[in-house]
């Protein structure tokens, strides 16, 4: 059994140093993996990327994030990046990693995401440059997730997550407007994770939203945005344990 | 410009200026008095922004329905599910 922890949109600031590192001292009694599901800070400055980093490092268990939209609002992703790598964090977009935990093999594919919509309700590529940029970003999104689950099929692990901070259904929005959910999910990080073999996925992003939800093909999908889940992490422990060669999926969730 | 329009620009406010920066801040008018709802980061976040509501919106009783995450951030996982 693998137990994955994750929350997102910690939103960390001068003001809430060392509030989130209080609740995962102890992390490795609940979980053994750690999953940011992006929006780690305000304005995506290098002083909060800095906080962020002293919060995570060091920890008893592995941490893997993605950024999300905050974390690029001051125009320094890449130096945000590179502040949490420096302090052991696995960060991705578009790609993924295979933790070889003593539990067994837990694969992330790790992608921010952008807005689109939902099939039937997205952006197209039409018209003025700046809708097809919209339109262009969200699709390139979901071929950055696919990417990222295919380099994690490549290596074979017993159980996958996809990590995003954008969310890959509509049913992990229900309590958000819905006249804004074009900007807070896109359905083809959806069908990336259905046509990726995935078999869980967690994204924040929704503040509002609702936690629970499945992809179109039966992916598990939770809302880890931490005013949804309400504690320092939810916890998934995932069971690896059936047949040779085939992963039973059967998920346990301890959450606040 | 009119109250709707003048609560829809706040809101935009809110969501891009500094001291704020929260994109998930709603304000409704009900009997001359302004709610704001929403979830915020930490109680500072919560103080500037019913300040700043106060200051575009003088003479008017601002009402706090904010829910902030910093209560919470903190807390140890407390519940559990199994799905099959």
């Amino acid at each position: 059994m693998i137990r994955v922890a994750a929350v997102g949109d910690v939103h960390l600031g001068p003001d809430l140093v060392g509030r989130h590192r209080a609740g995962l001292e102890d992390i490795d009694q609940h979980a053994d993996v750690l999953l940011l599901a992006g929006d780690l800070t305000r304005h995506g400055t290098v002083d909060e990327a800095e906080i962020v980093a002293d919060e995570y490092r060091g920890l008893p268990v592995p941490v893997v994030a993605v950024l999300g939209n905050h974390d690029y609002h001051s125009d320094r992703a890449e130096e945000v990046t590179e502040l949490l790598r420096g302090a052991g964090l696995i960060v991705l977009e578009g790609e993924g990693v295979v933790l070889d935990l003593p539990q067994g093999r837990l694969g992330v594919a790790g992608a921010k995401g952008f807005g689109l919509g939902f099939a039937g309700r997205s952006a197209s590529d039409f018209g003025e440059p700046e809708m097809k940029d919209f339109s262009r970003t969200g699709r390139r999104s979901g071929e950055l997730l696919a990417d990222a689950l295919a380099d994690v099929a490549t290596q074979a692990p017993d159980f996958t997550v996809a990590l995003t901070h954008y969310a890959p259904v509509d049913g992990t929005l229900v309590g958000e407007p819905p006249e804004i959910w074009a900007f807070l999910g896109n359905y083809l990080l959806g069908k990336a994770i259905d046509e990726g073999d995935a078999d869980l996925a967690v994204h924040g992003h929704a503040h509002a939203g609702t936690e629970r939800g499945n992809t179109e093909a039966g992916v598990r999908v939770r809302n880890v945005a931490q005013p949804v889940i309400r504690a320092a992490y939810a916890v998934y422990d995932v069971q690896t344990t059936s047949q040779p060669g085939r992963v039973d999926t059967s998920v346990q969730r301890a959450s606040g | 410009m009119t109250d709707t329009y003048h609560l829809k620009d706040i809101e935009r406010r809110l969501g891009e200026e500094v001291d704020t920066a929260e994109l998930g801040v709603q304000l409704s008018e009900h009997g001359r008095r302004i709610y704001v709802h929403g979830a915020v980061a930490s109680e500072g976040t919560r103080r500037s922004i019913l300040r700043r509501v106060e200051e575009l919106c003088p003479g008017r009783e601002v009402v706090d329905e904010l829910t902030c995450a910093e209560e919470t951030l903190s807390d140890p996982p407390r519940s559990s599910e199994v799905l099959r």
